[in-house]
């Protein structure tokens, strides 16, 4: 036959079967995985760009560079010539004076490429609703935060003065989308036009500046520009992406980019037990036509390129179909939840497309080959003697060459190893188990069989009569659960950790400067106005001077000679005990036993991890700290990891109980006001005139929308992995159906009646989805106590409740699935179908 | 006559298969020769071992021991792809189940033989083979939509379609009714003289088989020749 022939008898014998129906299930479970599979990517990969696009508002671009001095032209000319785009912030600590007050305040001056991501948000009048801009002020205006109004009794539309300039304070500044982890810092914000800034004369050489340099664009090519510019950076010069800014946001978004990754691969794997059980069905029905062509002088190499066109132009429909099916579901799920999702999402690309194709092929041949090769081997005398069938190919080919193959998929798609091997290891147990479960099971079904009831044992006889076939199903079964069940379970604990991570009544409000004496009439009045006030915080002032008695700049590195902490008051407190969300990693907390050294009558500190490293503190070092006019020491007792992101008061430095008592003591305070109640702010300054109110709500819920559209993409994929499960299981109910319906027909033929019939399926694929189940549970503990803590860090346990509801779900589900798809059996002709024989 | 002027000759054909672990003697030194032109029926009980030696003498399948040759080819010796060379040249085959392939025409299964030797007429060639067995006006349809004696006159239609030196028939009226199983039958014989093909047909209809110009017998696996008056 030449190449010609070959491919018009294919394309003919396909065009044939499928009008036939006789492809339908084949291509069905060919289009669901690709079409789930092209759903879950186009969404994942749109929602992920938005979402990183989102995230990186936190820190105003995909990348930022911070100097403690002006950065040298070619740094941002080499940005350009990547194609970023830029935004230049340039802050500094300044007075400000309106009349004869004067306050300490945190300038920022801005260019016109700001914000590079997200908005900045305002309002016109105190604590009233907010506006988003994509612009920072004109020059002229000033948008600065509500206390400055407060601490120097402005009124929205006043001048003050700045350096030699006078501003109008048009606006009150509700929202940078840049402030990143430090929302909340002693010294209020003023944000004006970088154009205003030099007349302001206040920047002289030697001044204590911080430029912050933005940049955005392609992922690529932020990347390339941050592999060029880390070599090139200057003592004091850091850049730092999302991750290094918002661990905790990061780790959301990486944690639900292996999950998506998960369910993409759980849709793999559901496409692989589908196309596997589907090929094998394909492949038995062509073993007449294969003998025959052999018998009229086919080649065996004819008959293989026969058929892998066939499987290519399938394979192509299949990717085709799928493609287009999969663009239309996410498409139509993005539009469900536009209103969780920022205007513009991230458009969707062709290649996710033609990976689809691609995947379509690479799934379809890969695991149907082996079926497919041994059409190439059916005996030619078969057309004598319809008994003979092909060798069977060797088992480590067909399964060794699966596994390799699926394990390829995954690595390439995931990325992760460890999900890979872990994902394998289920699988292979679900396997193995199954093998040596089934092995037993029907052994002793035999045995029992014959005191069984009539109504449940033809349909259990079946089961111990076709045990490969059965066994080959249950198998399909147990790892579509497995798979399921994978997915389930960690989608339900990822959620459940994000939402537990930020409660719906986190503190969205912090007061400072609470004064000693206003503590009690403080806490009664937040009582009055119904709000949750929680604890008050004790807070010191105070410098870090020196270290095991010298200057502290003599201890760090040239890099860290800039450090913040060490130009700059800190914050410090006491504790009795370890606050929430610190974790000790080096030493002991003064109330877990003997410190030995000088005992706990002198003051102790507990310093936070990443100071401590940058500052190079250890563990029994001695600090000096100065407060006011006051020098004192502590020893390092501990060193403390801190959860940042957790929206309480967080501190670098906590000392023990009474080490803080000679030194003038501030309290502070956080609470939750729903956004409704933002008016009872305005009545709390009044009655507290020195306090100081930090609006984080913002912040929360900029922060809070990540997480919804997060766990919003794990619900929506879940979706379609089940939609995958159900394919696989009818692809595999289909898959025996032929024999079933010469069997069903001979039964009616020799006078069963249907009822009996029924009975006898439902006990069978009744049967079968309990044994399905009960592995699923066992391959999904196996795989979910691998993945909680190497992938996802969660605590693992292992889920008693699956291993009774599941296995009963799954009996009836399978149950139903399979007498509902094997009505044919009951309606089909006993006479056509003992004809087709 | 000479021995060239056998277009089929077996010599010392067994084959046994294994039955567990035990050996199960199907032939046993089977030796026929068949001259170019002659037809020959082999008949015998079931399970005598008929059509495995009509499948060993196509080339079909390889014997335990001997040696066979088809049209001056000692097929014994080929490769499977050799021997499926040799089937596509020179041999028909007519089945007793017709052995139309279901998801084709009449007219697509007649041209496949012809489509497998790359044959560019293979389209009129098959026309006029279905016209031949009277099925011209059926040419579109699916075995199916033809009944039991129509899809065995496609059947012959095909196998004749590619004038084979032999026709191979494994009981060609076994699933026919008397009446349309003597139509076939005339046809058959009438094409086969028409194409001066060799037939070799198994059949267990022994007045099908009277109509051949040799009988073998095969009974346990030895193949033996009625002497005829």
């Amino acid at each position: 036959m030449s190449p010609g022939q070959q491919l018009r008898f294919a394309a003919r014998q396909l065009a044939r079967e499928w009008k036939a129906g006789e492809l339908s299930v084949l291509l069905l479970a060919l289009v669901v995985a690709i079409s789930s599979h092209t759903a879950i990517s186009y969404f994942t990969e749109r929602i992920s760009a938005t979402m990183t696009a989102s995230a990186n508002d936190v820190i105003g671009g995909d990348l930022v560079l911070s100097s403690g001095r002006a950065v040298a032209p070619q740094v941002l000319d080499r940005a350009a010539d990547l194609g970023l785009s830029r935004a230049h912030a340039v802050q500094f600590p300044s007075v400000i004076n309106a009349g004869d007050e004067i306050l300490l305040v945190g300038v920022k001056a801005v260019d016109d490429g700001y914000p590079l991501k997200g908005s900045v948000k305002t309002a016109a009048e105190l604590y009233g609703p907010t506006r988003a801009v994509a612009a920072g002020p004109a020059a002229g205006e000033a948008w600065v935060e509500a206390r400055v109004f407060h601490e120097l009794q402005l009124a929205p539309g006043d001048p003050f003065e700045l350096g030699s300039s006078r501003f109008t304070a048009s606006r009150i500044l509700a929202f940078e989308p840049d402030r990143g982890r430090n929302f909340y810092s002693f010294t209020p914000r003023v944000l004006i036009n970088a154009g205003d800034l030099g007349a302001t004369g206040i920047l002289q050489p030697g001044s204590r500046v911080r430029h912050r340099h933005m940049f955005a664009g392609a992922p690529q090519a932020v990347a390339e520009y941050r592999a060029w510019l880390e070599p090139r950076l200057q003592p004091g010069q850091r850049v730092h992406g999302l991750g290094e800014e918002r661990p905790g946001v990061a780790n959301a978004l990486d944690k639900a980019r292996q999950y998506m990754g998960l369910a993409s691969l759980v849709a793999l794997l559901l496409a692989a037990v589908a196309i596997a059980a589907s090929g094998r069905h394909y492949s038995e029905r062509h073993y007449d036509t294969s003998a025959l062509l052999r018998c009229m002088g086919c080649k065996q190499r004819d008959i293989l390129v026969i058929y892998l066109a066939q499987l290519l132009l399938l394979a192509v429909a299949g990717g085709v179909i799928g493609g287009a099916l999969g663009y239309l579901a996410q498409a139509g799920l993005l539009a469900a939840i536009a209103g969780l999702l920022p205007d513009t999402i991230a458009p969707a690309q062709w290649s996710t497309f033609g990976a689809g194709l691609v995947l379509a092929v690479v799934v379809l041949i890969g695991f149907t080959l082996p079926s497919v090769v041994r059409l190439k081997s059916v005996p030619p005398q078969r057309v004598l003697r319809s008994d003979l069938t092909p060798l069977p190919a060797s088992a480590w080919l067909v399964f060794g060459g699966a596994a390799a193959l699926v394990a390829a998929m995954m690595w390439y798609y995931t990325g992760n190893l460890t999900m890979t091997l872990g994902m394998m290891a289920g699988t292979a147990a679900v396997l193995a188990v199954t093998g040596v479960l089934l092995g037993a099971l029907f052994v002793l079904l035999d045995k029992l069989l014959p005191g069984m009831p009539v109504k449940i044992r033809a349909g259990l006889r079946n089961l111990v009569r076709r045990r490969r076939q059965a066994a080959s199903q249950t198998m399909a079964f147990g790892l579509t659960i497995m798979a399921m069940l994978v997915v389930v379970f960690i989608r339900t604990e990822l959620v459940g950790t994000w939402q537990r991570s930020i409660p719906d009544d986190a503190p969205n409000h912090f007061v400072l400067n609470i004064q000693k004496n206003d503590n009690a009439a403080y806490a009664q009045y937040l009582s009055r106005q119904g709000i949750d006030g929680g604890l008050l915080y004790p807070v010191v002032r105070g410098r870090l001077t020196r270290l095991n008695g010298a200057p502290m700049i003599a201890h760090v590195s040239k890099e860290e000679r800039h450090n913040e902490s060490l130009r700059r008051d800190l914050n410090l407190t006491w504790s009795r005990e370890l606050p929430p969300d610190n974790e000790i990693i080096a030493g002991r907390w003064w109330d877990s036993g003997p410190l030995g050294g000088e005992g706990e009558s002198q003051a102790l500190v507990s310093v936070e991890a990443e100071l401590a490293e940058d500052l190079n503190i250890n563990l029994g070092d001695r600090l000096t700290l100065f407060t006011g006019e006051q020098e004192w020491h502590a020893q390092v007792a501990n060193i403390r990891s801190v959860r940042w992101d957790n929206f309480k008061p967080n501190f670098y430095l906590v000392f023990s109980p009474g080490a803080l008592d000679r030194l003038p003591v501030t309290w502070i305070n956080s609470f939750h006001l729903d956004a409704a109640d933002k008016r009872k702010l305005a009545g709390l300054v009044k009655r507290f005139p020195s306090i100081t109110v930090l609006e984080m709500d913002a912040i929360l819920n900029q922060v809070t929308g990540i997480i919804s559209q997060v766990t919003l993409a794990a619900e929506a994929i879940l979706a379609f992995v089940l939609a995958a499960g159900v394919v696989v299981t009818l692809a595999a109910i289909a898959a025996s159906m032929d024999e079933r319906l010469r069997e069903g027909a001979l039964l009616r033929t020799l006078g069963a009646e249907r009822m009996l019939l029924r009975r006898s399926q439902w006990s069978e694929f009744a049967g079968m989805g309990l044994v399905s189940g009960l592995l699923g549970v066992l391959g999904a503990e196996v795989v979910n106590a691998l993945l909680y803590q190497r992938v996802f860090e969660l605590d693992y346990a292992p889920t008693w409740w699956a291993w009774l509801v599941v296995p009963v779900v799954s009996a009836v589900l399978i149950g139903w699935t399979g007498v509902t798809s094997s009505r044919r059996v009951l309606r089909h002709s006993p006479a056509a179908a003992l004809r087709r024989g | 006559m000479s021995s060239s002027d056998n277009i089929i000759e077996a010599a010392g054909v067994s084959k046994t298969v294994e039955v567990g672990a035990r050996p199960l003697h199907i032939l046993t030194e089977v030796g026929v020769s068949i001259q170019r032109g002659e037809s020959i029926a082999i008949v015998g009980v079931s399970g005598s071992g008929k059509s495995t030696l009509l499948g060993l003498l196509a080339g079909l399948d390889l014997p335990s021991g001997g040696v066979i040759r088809v049209a001056g080819n000692r097929i014994t010796d080929m490769n499977e792809d050799q021997r499926a060379e040799v089937r596509a040249r020179h041999v028909g085959f007519v089945f007793q189940s017709f052995q139309l392939m279901p998801n084709l025409t009449a007219l697509e299964n007649v041209m496949l033989p012809l489509e497998i030797l790359n044959r560019a007429d293979a389209g009129d060639a098959a026309r006029a083979a279905l016209a031949r067995v009277g099925l011209e006006a059926r040419a579109i349809h699916y075995p199916r939509q033809l009944s039991g004696g129509e899809q065995q006159r496609a059947a012959l239609a095909r196998a004749f379609v590619s004038v084979p030196d032999i026709l191979f028939a494994d009981e060609p009226t076994g699933n026919l009714d008397n009446q349309t199983g003597q139509r076939v039958a005339d046809l058959l014989f009438a094409m086969n003289d028409e194409n001066h093909t060799t037939l070799v047909m198994v059949t267990h209809n022994l007045g099908l088989a009277d109509r051949c110009r040799r009988v073998f017998t095969m009974d346990n696996g030895n193949l033996s020749e009625q002497l005829r008056a």
